[in-house]
This record gives structure tokens, C-alpha cells and sequence, in this order.
């Protein structure tokens, strides 16, 4: 038995009416659709377009996510905090893994910080206690939390978690002069100086490999060194030979170097004695630099607020081409003032002071560049 | 209301003719059928018959789409590069291929007798909220099991792989881990990887085949409750259990993995060789000398070197051999690469010798001829040490020539294949839906494609050369090697000049002139027809350097300048021979006046060369800081001399030492502030094999920490063999673990002293030799504590040690004869999966006398001590054993105690003489205890022998059950076969030709046997059947030596037969329960000796079999 149609009377005529019609576009369009599928490069451009929908709709989190950093630019602390809170509930990065874990990484930075700025400590401390559970090997999200416990102390002093934040930092990046700060203001505040002058020895023992550029009339090259206040003795094969004309240049990429002498090496020739070395500078006429402060003919200094910088040294005309270049140099690591000798808590300088170990004070003072106020 | 509309088919509306007249045109009846099929059909049934085809392009475009989502929410390599598209494609071919699996389903069967499957259960919620969504529950282990035969072993489970290849398909990968005290074929941690299973398996195996440090590695189809789960490949962890299993005591394992997604150390440079706190430690060193990251820092200031002695200290970090063949094996394998800059990278830091090890971890196989990247800075680094690029070829020759490596490889991926072929080409099916498991069609031909381009490379020492008179008279003689060899320059044909006077100058200060600085190479000279030949006494190595800045490995350049004095020479050709292949090499001309490029590596000739060093001692000597003998140098100590040491002042000999004193004149270490140790005298490294120390007394040592290393013992050897210390005393040493302590060493030690000691008196780990005709008194600890250790301990006297007299542990098989042993808390200690033999011992006065026990969990097993004609009595306690122990005894009778079983066990000597002789012993007289006499003989060889070990290999080792036999497998170290019903029989064929060969046959079995009415052995052979009943006991702890003389004759087989005891029930001893469970007969192991004497007579051999061997 056949019950009463939900189509109305004239559909239903009109349907039966062009029937053979609508059997034949339907029957087309399944087959122009097996057909476009089984057409390697025709269903290749339609699932494209497929995953190019796909992926627009997936990128909706992004979306969200800008607009929440947006109202937090805008410093509208309080919607920005309910509409990331909401966002934070549903973003789908739970693990660090996720593709979108970066993001995850910004919107609990960023929650963080509207609780921070809200005086919301409970809430601030979960949001960076979360964060740091995220990825608790992003550096980043400790120093992040160390900051804002820093910023958000129940009293005068500097609380625990915010020292557990910067070991924490100091533990994976042991470089990062911020933490190093960080730390040493807390053990100068609890007046731990034998921690604090071990801490800043660590800081300048902490293996830290740098990459310098070398250029000689355009031939570069690569070297790594330690960012150690030592000196190393350099021997660096250029990939081809470089020419006596233009100038001998260094990149620190941002860090002090001191260097006490440079030679060129010239190749030998095939069937002819000889070959030759030849020092082109060990310490008189300073170098030409580029973002960089001379302290002395042998010493530039980076600044950490401008970090970057280059030194270039003229070269005198020579015939004879050059294969290798030797350096005898240093890399410095930095060190500001604040963390050097702050008004307020004793710091550093201080602390090797109160500690009547002018030796140590020596020794490390002589593997930096020693800060000024203005650092 | 409606009204029904009629619904047949819709009117014709073709015009019809007029009446009378045909039709215009005759519709073919096809085509009219055609017609009115067409004009019959109904959307609704055109709807209803599309269905399928419609559901299937919207269920493969939507999970297609779904597929990429999945993908999407990773974004690593695979993730990113994904496209819609090819999951389409995938799931179409899964469905094609679907129908084709169907008649491979049948033959997956989870029961099959084969070792090598894996069978887990895990409860299926559990599973699928483990798996079902890719980014849940990482780091989170579960519970599972995996199933044995008739038992469960309890693991814990988690998701593992380091991208999402690993995770996002049907067949993800795991780890499994064990309990520690249960492992699971020797392993307690092993990971499951769904990635190129057959290819990786191949690529990473190799190392280990090779002898390189590397974690074990196998192929096994894998069921997951009961049903197919896929093929994996299976790694072990590397880990503490790692390195004790491949005999390496724990030390720091550092590892770098930074590019593991939720591993990775973000803000930071990912570079691993430029930044040492992404590293960590997969295991820690628990050595006192434990510095966190010192080797590692070190490492990688060395990878970045700028400087040579940057360069030779990174070199001295490590054994450049080792790392040059695990190159060379890379090489082969075409994958030097992915052990690269940001993942990868396992390096064992020796804590006996702060030597690091690179172990070689997920290794690909790939074509050597299209590298995907550079190699990494280290290898770079390494690779520009040109001693380092002649061992990787040399490596390199020895493991393709002639094809080994090729041959074996191939047969590994063909044995693997063939072996789970059904599972294989079931996972081959669905490759798409899950990662493809490769097939041989794929390994070989790249591994062949290897081993040819790295034999062109063996072949390719080309060579520039160009010779220039110079002002002055000299020639200059330019060579610059480019290509992947270097070669050896043999000899200069002087064309037009009598070679008399010539003389050859090495450019060694490689300043290019000749100078005071430059060596004159020893040359002899002879005339040639076109004028005269000069020959060097030595050939001159003219290294290849290799050019590592580019994608790949190529060949680089490095010069060499010699000068020529001589006059007259019209031309000149020099001689050279490949240093890998020998094959002569033809130089090409070096062009005049050319510019020399900067060499690729460093020069060898500016490595340092010393000289070796005759170092001598004598009289009074007063050491006020340490000696160090470097290697190649000699230490001679002069008889009478003494040694007066300060504090913590040691001698380090690396070269060889002598120090033979005689009875009247002895040689004294001793304090030079009394009550102060000095440190230790260690003999460290190869250089100082085959030292010898006679008459010597050391006395009041402390141990010490020198460069890093520990040494614990007073007198210490670290990797050192073939060392002699004869009559030499050791004593009132205070601080350090041992009076004396060898670690991978081979020594003698005879008649010596041992007293008083702080704590061990001797630490054997790794160790092997003889201790003999020894005394060891009041011993603060152990008399002898031996790890995983051999020696032959004879003829020593042992008394009063404060805790064992003899601790064999962590997997010893130590010879232990003759001694006596007394007053020790223990007299022998047998633990951890140790097998001493204990042969003609009197063990009296101890507290107890032998115990057996597990102590340290990683080794799975307690003791199993071998004790014959061993006396223990009088102790307060003669015999300790633990569930997880064994013992073999001779002559046990069933029922009997072991502690009245070991002093019973009284054998002859006629019926020992397997024994004795294979341990070189010829008695002279016998029975219980010390024996009277006896000499040193040769000892003789197994000649056919097998043990069982639970792993992925045979089932049952070519072992067959029949009749009441239930089953035949390996484990727990043994041979289990258990019968259910009536007779059974476990026979194995074996070839033993015995017609031709001189002596008496003795084949020996270590067995056990219980509830079995009998039991016996037969062996077959072409002249009759030899049978050996056994007599079963109540359980499985008590093993007995069978030993059976075997007449000349062709011997087939062996079988094993036993009868169960009616109503297959054993009351439990403990709980008078009636326990249904089968009998069973444990066979550790057997061996056939050739024993010298006369030939059993073949009386007792019954006729031969008419029949088939087995019932």
C-alpha cells in the first residue's frame, strides 16, 4: 500500500513529465564523476580543490587565535581573557605533536599574560603551569612563567616558582643571559654568593658554539666557535682561492670578539718552491666596523640591545692568491650591567666582592667585556 | 486527498503509421529492446540501482578527506606533503586488493609453531582509546600481555616513532616492556616499528653481522588478539640492558634526538653537534668518575674543529677503527646520512677508558649513488682526518670483497621474506592504508647497487703528478691524490740517469722548500734499462682526502711535495700502488705553474710522530706525581727496585711493562707516607699487551681517578691482554673496590698473594685467564668477583673472606678446580644466569657452602652451578638455592637433596674424562674433592654441540615431537619437551660420521626429567641404536650430566623418549593438591667430545631400525 506522498502534485507531474530527462543528466553525472575520479589528473585538480576547502575550514583555529592576540594588542585584557579562555576549551592541540601546537603554545602565552595583566595570580600561574606542561622543553614557556611570577610577587622578594623557572631555563639553555639574571637577582636578593658566583661561572662555562663568517675579496666561509672569553687558534681552507684585493672580513652574528692576530696563506704552485704565509694584522690599525663598539685595537664590542655586527679589515694588493686564512681570536659571551653590578641587590662584581675572592672576580672579568651603566 | 495516478509504463508516443502501410524504417530488435528498457526505467529505480556506485565515490571522497584531516594535524614531512588524492587512491586500491587478501587471510594463523610471532593481547577499550586518536595518550603506558604457549606474560604498552608515519595509519607503532624479571626473549624493552620493515630490518641487522656495537634487530608478524595486526620490525632499546648485553658496563649513553616531534627543544639551535643540552642520557654512569656531559662537550668542540689539535683531540675521544668500519657500514647500507645533525645520534662513553662509541640507530637503506644531504659535522670532521678516510676504505674493502656482506644480506632479506611470506604479501596488499613493508625485489638490487659503486670507489686512486727542476739541483716531485683512495708510492724510474746518489726528501714541514725540516726517505737503488730505479725501503702512503661539503661524499684533494736530488734525469715516472685494491695506478699529468688548491682534509704529514721510548726503573725511587707510559713505549723495572709512591700517585702504563724481579730481589710498590695510598699501577690500553710482572709486591694502593677514567683496583688492567703476574703479592690496599681488577683483560695469575685487602681481592669484568696456585686470605669482601667472566680457577687457597669466596656473576662461566675454599661467609656463589663448572673443590668451614640465587634482575635467570666430585661439608649451610636456580649434579638419584646430592655425586675419573680432558686436566688418581695429582693437557675441542636460547629464531632448533609429545620448545634456557599421553618422542637428525675417526666418541647430555614412568636417550646410527635410560625426578631443578660413549658408526639422529606416568596427575608437593600437568624432560644442552684412548667396542649397540627412526 502506497501512503500519501510528500511531494506535491504538480512536482510529482513535472518530475514524471521530464523523467527520461532528469534519468539521463543523473546517469551523465555519475558517470562524468567515475570518469573524472578515474582520470588520474582530472581527480588530482578536483581533490585539490577538496583539500584546499578542507584546509580553509581546518585553519579556523588560526583565525581565532589572531583575533583573541588581537583584542590582547589591543589591551581589552578582559574580553581577550574570556574569548581565548573559550577558545583554549575547544583548540584541538592537546599534545605537542599536534601540527597546531605552536598555536597552542601563542594562545596559553597569550591567556597568560591577560591574567597577568588582570592581577589574576591563580589564574595567571595555572594558565603558565599548563603551558610549561605543554612543552616543557620550550625554554621559552618557563621564562614566560618565571617573567610573569616575577611580575606578579606576593611580596618584595622574587617567589620560588619564579627561581624554579629560570633553573628550569638554565637547565636547557644555560645561555640565555635573561634566566642567568633572573637567577642571580634571586640569590642576590637571598644573599647566596657562593651560588651566585658559581652561577655566573657556569653561565660562562655553558658550551655555547657559534657560527663566524669569514670573507676574504668575496670567498666565504664557515667556521664554530666556542663562545668561551678564550682564545682560539683558527685555520680556515677557503672553498676557493681568494685574491689580495678588497678586504678580509668577519661576522659574529652577535657576539664581542677580540682578535690578536690574522695571516694569510698562499697556495703552492705546481713544480715551484715555496709557499708562503704572510700576517697581515696582529693589533695595530683598528678595524673597520659595522655595528659594533671598539673597546681597544683588538676588542669589539656587540651590543645585546643591537645585536649583529662586522669587522673588515683593508687588504694590501698582492699578486699571489690565498687558500687559507689564520685567525687567533676570541668570542665573548655578553653581559649587561644589570646582571654585572646593579644598583640595589648585590650581583655579580658584588657578590666575588663580598666573597673576598678578587682572584675569581679576575678570572672571569677577563673572559668578558666588563659592562657600563649604559649596557 | 490525493488521486492515484496510473503508473504503468508512460504511453508510446511514436506516431503510428496509417493502416496498411509498413513501417517507415525497421528498428534492429536490439536496439527496440534497448529502446524499451530505456523507456521502462524509473528514476526511483535508477536511484536504488546507483546506490552502490554512489555510496562508494562519496565513501572514497569522504574518507579520503578525512584521511588528509587526520594528516593534518601533524606537520611533519609526511603531513605536510599530503594530498587528498593519493588516500583516495589508497583506499581504492585497498578495496581491489581486499578481495585479493581474502585466501591470504587463511593462512595468518596465530597458532602457527613459529618463534618468531608475536602474539599480544590487550583488553580492545584499552586498544582503541590508546589508538583511536592519533594525539591521545602519548607517554602513557597500558597494560597488555603477550602470549606464550600456555602462559601470558604481562607487558606494558605505549605509542612510539618519531613522525607520523608511525601513527596515522591502520597499523601503528609500539613499544613493549616486560617486568624485569620476566623478559621476553632476552629483552625487556623492544620497539615495534611499522616503517619499511623488511629494508630497515636489512640496514640495521647488518651492523651487528659486521661486529659492530648495534641494538638487535628482527622481523616478526605480529597478532593483536587474536588477529592479524601486521608485520613489524622489531628494535631493541638501547639502554643499560643494551650495553650489558653486548658486554659494556653501564656508562653514559648520550643521545640526540632533537627533531622527535614533543621531544624537540624549541628556541634553540637543533643542531646537534652545536648545542650539547639538547642531548640527553639514555643511560647514566654510576662510576664515581661520572661527569655529566665532559665527553660529549668535548665531542662536539671536535666535530667543529679549527684547528689540528682540535682535530686529535676529537680523535683521541675515540677508537678510530671502530668508528671507520661502522662508516664503511653505513656506506654499504648507501645511508651515512641519517644519522645526521638533528636525530639519530647514540654514543656510549666507556667509563674504563672515557673512549666513546657511536652506535649506529635507525639505519635505511638507500642508493649510495643519490645522497639526499651532506653528512654530519662529526663525520665531516672526521672524515678530513686522512688516516681515518684510508681505514673506511680498508673497512670498506673487507666487507665487499668477494661479496660477502652482499651474499649474507641477501640471504637474511630471502630467509626473512620467504619465512613469513603469507604475512608479507598480506601487509603488501594493504600498502597505502598502512606503510609499505618493502619486498627482496626492492633491498637487493639497492644493496647490489651499493656494494658496485663502492667497488668502483676501492678502485679509484687517481693521482696528479708533476716533476720541476728547481733552483738548487733539486727536482720537485708534486703528487696530488683525488680520488677515493690514496696510494703508496713505490719507487721513481729515472729516465737518463744512473740512480747512484739519488737521493728523496719528504716535504714533511710542507713549506715547499726544501729544508732542514724535511725527511730523507730511505731509498735503494738499482739501474733500469732506461736509466736507473730508486725504490723506497718503505713505500710512502700518499693519503686520499675526501670532499664532505657537498651533498654526498666525493672525492677531495691533498697534495704531497717531495724533492729529488740527482742530476741528469731527462724524465721521471713514479710507481704507485692502490692502497686498497694493490692494483698498480697510471698518475696523471699535473700541469706546470698550476695553482694548488687547499686540500680537502689535513695533511698526514702534519700529524706528530713519535718515537718509541725505553723508560728504565731501578733502586730506590721516590714517584711524587704520576708516570704515564705512553703507548709504544716500555717500562722496564729493574730487580730489587722499590718504588716509594706518594699519595694518590700512580703509574698509567699504556706501553709495555716489565717488571721481573726475582725471589731474593723483589719489586715493591709501596707507600711513601705511610698509612697514605698511593694510587694505582694500571695497565690501560692494547699498547700495553703482553706486559709481564714477576717477584712484585704492590702494597697499600688506593685506586684512583686519572683522565676521567676510574681504577678502582690497586693494580688495574683496562683492556689489556695476554699479561702475566707471577708471584706477585697484593695487599692492605684501602679505598678502592679491589686490591686487583681486570676489566676486558686476559692475564695469568700464578702464585700469588692476596691479602687483607679492603674489599675484593680480585674484580674480574669481562674478564679471562688463569688463576692458579693462589692464596687468598682475609679478603675484606670477595676472594674472586667475576661479571660475565671465564677464567680458569684452579689450585688456589681461599680462606677467611669476609663475604663470598668465589662470586660468579652476571652470566660467568668460569672452570673452578682443585681449590679449597674455607671460612668465607659463602664459599661459592653462583648468580645471574651463570654456569661455572665446579669440579674437584673442598668446601669446608663456611657458612654456606655453595649458593645459587638471581640477584640482579637484567639477566633473567639465577645460577646453574656444575658441581662434580666437589666435597661441600661442615659449612653451617652446604647448599642455598633460589625458584630461579638450577643445578647439575652426577650421579643424583631421584629424590635426593641437593646439598647430600653435591658431596654424593661421586664420579670416577674414567667416567669424566670428557671433562677433565676438555678442560685440559689429566688426574692422576680421583674421586671426591682435592685430587691427589694431576697435569695440563691439551684440551679437547667440542665437536658438535647445541644449547637453547628463547629467541626469534627455530622453534625447537630442527627438534621434532611425535606420539604422546604435546610440544618442543626453547625455554628458560633449555629444550622443553612435554608429553601428554603415553610415549613420546623428540628426535633431531644429526650428522656425526664417527667410522673414520680415531679415539672414543663421548656425547653428553645435561638433562632433567620428571613425572615419567622412563625415559631415555637413543642415538641412531646406520649400524644400530645406542639407548641411555634416564631417570626421571620429581622436578626440574636437577640436572644431570648423561654422558654416553658412542662406537664408530654414522650416526643420524638423536631422540629423546619418554612414558608419562598413568592418570597425567602429580601431587604438588607443597599443597597435596593433585596437579594436572604433563611430563616433561628439560634438555640444556648436549655435546660431543672425541676423547683420547680406545674406542668403545660396539657391543652394546642393538640392530638396526627397521623403520622409520621415530614411532
Amino acid at each position: 500500500m502506497t501512503g500519501p506522498s510528500v511531494f506535491p502534485l504538480s512536482l510529482r507531474r513535472a518530475l514524471r513529465e521530464r523523467e527520461r530527462q532528469l534519468i539521463a543528466v543523473y546517469l551523465a553525472g555519475i558517470g562524468l564523476l567515475c570518469l573524472a575520479l578515474a582520470v588520474g589528473p582530472v581527480r588530482e585538480r578536483v581533490l585539490y580543490r577538496a583539500k584546499l576547502l578542507t584546509a580553509y575550514w581546518d585553519d579556523r583555529w588560526t583565525r581565532r587565535l589572531e583575533q583573541g592576540e588581537k583584542l590582547v594588542a589591543q589591551k581589552r585584557y578582559a574580553e581577550a581573557a574570556n574569548y581565548l579562555a573559550a577558545l583554549d576549551r575547544e583548540f584541538p592541540a592537546r599534545d605537542v605533536r599536534h601540527a597546531r601546537d605552536k598555536e597552542r603554545t601563542r594562545l596559553l602565552m597569550a591567556l597568560g599574560q591577560c591574567y597577568t595583566e588582570l592581577k589574576k595570580r591563580k589564574l595567571a600561574t595555572e594558565t603558565y603551569q599548563r603551558l610549561v606542561a605543554f612543552d616543557p622543553k620550550n625554554w621559552e614557556n618557563n621564562y614566560a612563567y618565571a617573567q610573569a611570577a616575577s611580575k606578579l610577587r606576593p611580596n618584595w622578594a622574587m617567589p620560588k616558582d619564579a627561581r624554579d623557572q629560570y633553573l628550569a631555563v638554565l637547565k636547557i639553555n644555560p645561555n640565555h643571559l635573561p634566566s642567568v639574571g633572573g637567577y642571580i637577582t634571586y640569590l642576590g636578593e637571598k644573599g647566596d654568593f657562593t651560588e651566585l658566583n658559581a652561577a655566573f661561572e657556569s653561565y660562562l662555562d655553558a658550551l655555547l658554539l657559534q657560527r663566524v663568517t669569514i670573507k676574504v675579496s668575496n670567498i666565504g666561509a664557515d667556521f664554530v666557535l666556542p663562545v668561551d672569553g678564550r682564545f682560539h687558534d683558527v685555520e680556515v681552507p677557503l672553498p676557493q682561492l681568494g685574491t689580495w684585493s678588497g678586504e678580509l672580513s668577519l661576522s659574529t652574528h652577535g657576539y664581542s670578539i677580540e682578535i690578536q692576530r690574522v695571516a694569510l696563506g698562499a697556495p703552492q704552485v705546481v713544480g715551484r718552491p715555496g709557499s708562503t704565509r704572510r700576517e697581515v694584522w696582529s693589533g695595530g690599525t683598528p678595524w673597520q666596523v659595522d655595528s659594533l663598539t671598539p673597546r681597544s685595537a683588538t676588542l669589539y664590542q656587540s651590543h645585546i640591545k643591537s645585536p649583529g655586527g662586522t669587522l673588515h679589515l683593508p687588504l694590501e694588493s698582492r699578486p699571489e692568491p690565498i687558500s687559507t686564512v689564520y685567525l687567533h681570536l676570541r668570542l665573548i659571551k655578553p653581559v649587561d650591567f644589570q646582571t654585572w653590578d646593579a644598583l640595589g641587590a648585590p650581583m655579580v662584581k658584588r657578590s666575588f666582592q663580598n666573597r673576598l675572592n678578587y682572584g675569581g672576580l679576575d678570572s672571569v672579568k677577563a673572559r668578558i667585556i666588563v659592562p657600563d651603566s649604559t649596557e | 486527498m490525493t488521486t492515484l495516478q496510473p503508473t504503468g509504463p508512460a504511453p508510446d508516443l511514436h506516431p503510428l503509421p496509417p493502416a496498411g502501410q509498413p513501417p517507415a524504417v525497421a528498428l534492429p530488435q536490439a536496439s527496440s529492446r534497448l529502446n524499451a528498457r530505456w523507456r521502462s526505467l524509473r528514476l526511483r529505480h535508477v536511484l536504488v540501482y546507483t546506490t552502490p556506485v554512489v555510496g562508494l565515490l562519496l565513501y572514497l571522497v569522504g574518507a579520503s578527506v578525512n584521511d588528509y584531516l587526520r594528516y593534518r594535524q601533524f606537520d611533519d614531512f609526511w603531513s605536510v606533503t599530503a594530498e587528498v588524492d593519493q588516500f583516495f587512491v589508497a583506499r581504492a586500491r585497498g578495496l581491489l586488493n581486499g578481495i585479493r587478501s581474502l585466501p591470504l587471510d587463511h593462512q595468518l594463523n596465530p597458532e602457527a609453531p613459529d618463534a618468531g610471532i608475536v602474539r599480544l593481547a590487550v583488553r580492545p577499550a584499552v586498544w582503541d582509546s590508546i589508538h583511536g586518536d592519533p594525539m591521545q595518550n602519548w607517554g602513557k603506558w597500558f597494560t597488555g600481555a603477550l602470549a606464550r604457549e600456555n602462559s601470558l606474560l604481562k607487558v606494558e604498552m605505549r605509542k612510539r616513532g618519531d613522525n607520523s608515519v608511525h601513527w596515522l595509519t591502520a597499523k601503528h607503532s609500539f613499544t613493549i616492556k616486560t617486568e624485569q624479571r620476566a623478559l621476553f626473549k632476552n629483552h625487556q624493552t623492544l620497539g615495534l616499528s611499522v616503517k619499511d620493515v623488511l629494508s630497515a630490518f636489512i640496514a640495521n641487522r647488518m651492523a651487528s653481522e659486521v661486529g659492530i656495537l648495534a641494538p638487535s634487530t628482527y622481523v616478526a608478524p605480529v597478532f593483536l588478539n587474536q588477529r592479524f595486526y601486521g608485520v613489524f620490525r622489531l628494535n631493541e632499546t638501547v639502554d643499560e640492558n643494551f650495553l650489558r648485553a653486548n658486554l659494556r658496563l653501564p656508562g653514559n649513553l648520550f643521545r640526540g634526538d632533537a627533531a622527535e616531534r614533543g621531544d624537540a627543544y624549541r628556541n634553540q639551535n637543533r643542531n646537534l653537534f652545536e648545542n650539547a643540552y639538547i642531548w640527553e642520557r639514555a643511560a647514566k654512569s654510576q662510576r664515581s668518575n661520572a661527569s655529566a656531559t665532559a665527553s660529549l662537550v668535548a665531542l662536539l668542540t671536535g666535530s667543529n674543529a679549527t684547528s689540528l689539535e682540535e682535530h686529535l683531540h676529537l680523535m683521541s675521544l675515540m677508537d678510530r677503527q671502530k668508528v671507520a668500519r661502522m662508516i664503511a657500514y653505513l656506506l654499504v647500507m648507501g645511508d651515512p646520512y641519517h644519522m645526521d645533525g638533528v636525530h639519530n645520534q647514540f654514543w656510549y662513553e666507556d667509563p674504563w677508558s672515557m673512549i666513546l662509541e657511536p652506535i649506529p640507530w635507525d639505519v635505511r637503506l638507500l642508493d649510495l649513488g643519490r645522497p639526499p644531504r651532506p653528512v654530519n659535522p662529526f663525520l665531516k670532521e672526521f672524515l678530513r682526518d686522512p688516516f681515518a678516510v684510508d681505514e673506511v676504505m680498508q673497512n670498506v674493502r673487507s666487507l665487499v670483497e668477494e661479496d660477502h656482506i652482499l651474499e649474507r644480506s641477501e640471504k637474511l632479506t630471502r630467509d626473512v621474506y620467504d619465512r613469513y611470506r603469507p604475512y608479507f604479501e598480506y601487509d603488501r596488499l594493504r600498502a597505502g592504508l598502512i606503510p609499505d613493508v618493502g619486498s627482496p625485489e626492492a633491498v637487493v638490487p639497492l644493496l647490489e647497487g651499493n656494494v658496485r659503486l663502492l667497488k668502483e670507489w676501492m678502485g679509484d686512486a687517481r693521482m696528479g703528478f708533476h716533476a720541476e727542476p728547481a733552483p738548487g739541483g733539486a727536482l720537485v716531485l708534486d703528487f696530488e691524490a683525488r680520488g677515493r683512495v690514496g696510494a703508496e708510492l713505490l719507487s721513481l724510474e729515472l729516465v737518463g740517469v744512473h740512480q747512484g746518489g739519488a737521493r728523496l726528501y719528504a716535504d714533511r714541514n710542507l713549506n715547499g722548500v726544501l729544508d732542514s725540516g724535511d725527511s730523507l726517505l730511505p731509498t735503494t737503488g738499482q739501474p733500469s734499462p732506461s736509466g736507473g730505479r730508486l725504490t723506497l725501503r718503505i713505500p710512502e702512503a700518499l693519503y686520499a682526502g675526501w670532499d664532505t661539503h657537498q651533498f654526498g661524499l666525493h672525492p677531495g684533494r691533498q697534495q704531497y711535495r717531495f724533492f729529488l736530488l740527482t742530476s741528469g734525469a731527462t724524465s721521471i715516472r713514479p710507481e704507485l700502488r692502490n692502497r686498497v685494491t694493490g692494483h698498480p695506478v697510471e698518475p696523471e699529468a699535473w700541469a706546470a705553474g698550476t695553482v694548488v688548491a687547499p686540500a680537502t682534509g689535513w695533511n698526514p704529514w702534519r700529524f706528530p710522530i713519535r718515537k718509541a721510548v725505553v723508560h728504565r726503573l731501578s733502586g730506590r725511587v721516590r714517584l711524587s706525581e704520576n708516570l704515564e707510559i705512553p703507548p709504544g713505549d716500555t717500562l722496564l723495572i729493574a730487580p730489587g727496585t722499590t718504588i716509594r709512591m706518594d699519595p694518590d700517585v700512580s703509574l698509567l702504563v699504556r706501553g709495555r711493562m716489565v717488571a721481573r724481579g726475582t725471589a731474593r730481589d723483589s719489586i715493591t710498590f709501596e707507600q711513601a707516607v705511610p698509612g697514605r695510598p698511593w694510587g694505582t699501577v694500571a695497565l690501560q690500553g692494547h699498547g700495553a699487551d703482553s706486559s709481564h710482572v714477576e717477584y712484585a709486591r704492590f702494597l697499600g694502593g688506593g685506586g684512583i681517578i686519572l683522565h676521567e677514567v676510574e681504577y678502582t683496583g690497586s693494580v688495574s688492567l683496562h683492556y689489556v691482554s695476554h699479561v702475566l703476574f707471577d708471584h706477585v703479592e697484593v695487599a692492605r690496599n684501602v679505598r678502592s673496590d679491589d686490591a686487583f681488577h681486570a676489566y676486558h683483560a686476559t692475564f695469568a695469575m700464578r702464585h700469588c698473594l692476596f691479602h687483607d685487602t679492603n674489599a675484593d681481592a680480585m674484580d674480574l669484568d669481562y674478564a679471562n685467564g688463569e688463576i692458579s696456585n693462589c692464596r687468598i686470605i682475609h679478603a675484606g669482601n670477595d676472594g674472586f668477583d667475576l661479571m660475565t667472566s671465564n677464567p680458569r680457577i684452579f689450585n688456589n687457597y681461599i680462606e677467611g673472606d669476609d663475604d663470598k669466596g668465589v662470586s660468579v656473576g652476571e652470566g660467568s662461566n668460569p672452570f673452578i678446580f682443585n681449590n679449597y675454599i674455607t671460612k668465607c661467609l659463602r664459599g661459592i656463589e653462583v648468580k645471574d644466569g651463570s654456569e661455572p663448572v665446579i669440579l674437584n673443590n673442598y668446601l669446608v668451614g663456611n657458612i654456606v657452602g655453595i649458593r645459587q640465587r638471581q640477584k640482579n634482575v637484567r639477566y633473567a635467570h639465577g645460577g646453574w652451578g656444575k658441581v662434580i666430585n666437589t666435597v661441600v661439608e661442615n659449612n653451617r649451610q652446604d647448599f642455598v638455592s633460589d625458584d630461579n636456580s638450577r643445578l647439575t649434579v652426577l650421579g643424583l638419584k631421584p629424590g635426593q637433596r641437593p646439598d647430600s646430592a653435591i658431596s654424593a655425586s661421586t664420579a670416577k675419573p674414567e667416567e669424566l674424562a670428557w671433562l677433565y680432558r676438555h678442560y685440559g686436566v689429566q688426574p692422576t688418581g680421583g674421586g671426591l674433592g682435592l685430587l691427589p695429582g694431576w697435569a695440563s693437557v691439551e684440551p679437547i675441542p667440542v665437536l658438535d654441540s647445541a644449547s637453547f636460547e628463547d629467541d626469534f629464531g627455530e622453534y625447537a632448533d630442527g627438534w621434532v615431537g611425535s606420539g604422546g609429545v604435546e610440544r618442543v620448545i626453547k625455554r628458560n634456557r633449555n629444550l622443553v619437551i612435554s608429553i601428554g599421553q603415553g610415549l613420546g618422542v623428540a628426535t633431531r637428525r644429526v650428522d656425526w660420521d664417527l667410522t673414520g675417526d680415531q679415539g672414543r666418541h663421548t656425547v653428553v647430555f645435561e638433562i632433567a626429567a620428571r613425572d615419567l614412568e622412563s625415559a631415555a636417550i637413543t642415538l641412531v646410527s646406520d649400524s644400530g641404536r645406542i639407548t641411555r635410560p634416564l631417570q626421571p625426578a620429581e622436578d626440574l631443578s636437577q640436572y644431570r650430566f648423561e654422558a654416553i660413549d658412542l662406537p664408530p658408526a654414522h650416526y643420524r639422529e638423536i631422540q629423546i623418549t619418554g612414558t608419562t606416568k598413568p592418570g597425567f596427575s602429580h601431587v604438588e608437593r607443597n599443597t597435596g593438591l593433585v596437579d594436572f600437568r604433563n611430563s616433561r624432560i628439560d634438555l640444556h644442552s648436549y655435546r660431543l667430545f672425541r676423547v683420547p684412548g680406545e674406542a668403545v667396542v660396539a657391543g652394546g649397540v642393538e640392530a638396526p631400525p627397521r623403520a622409520a627412526s621415530t614411532p
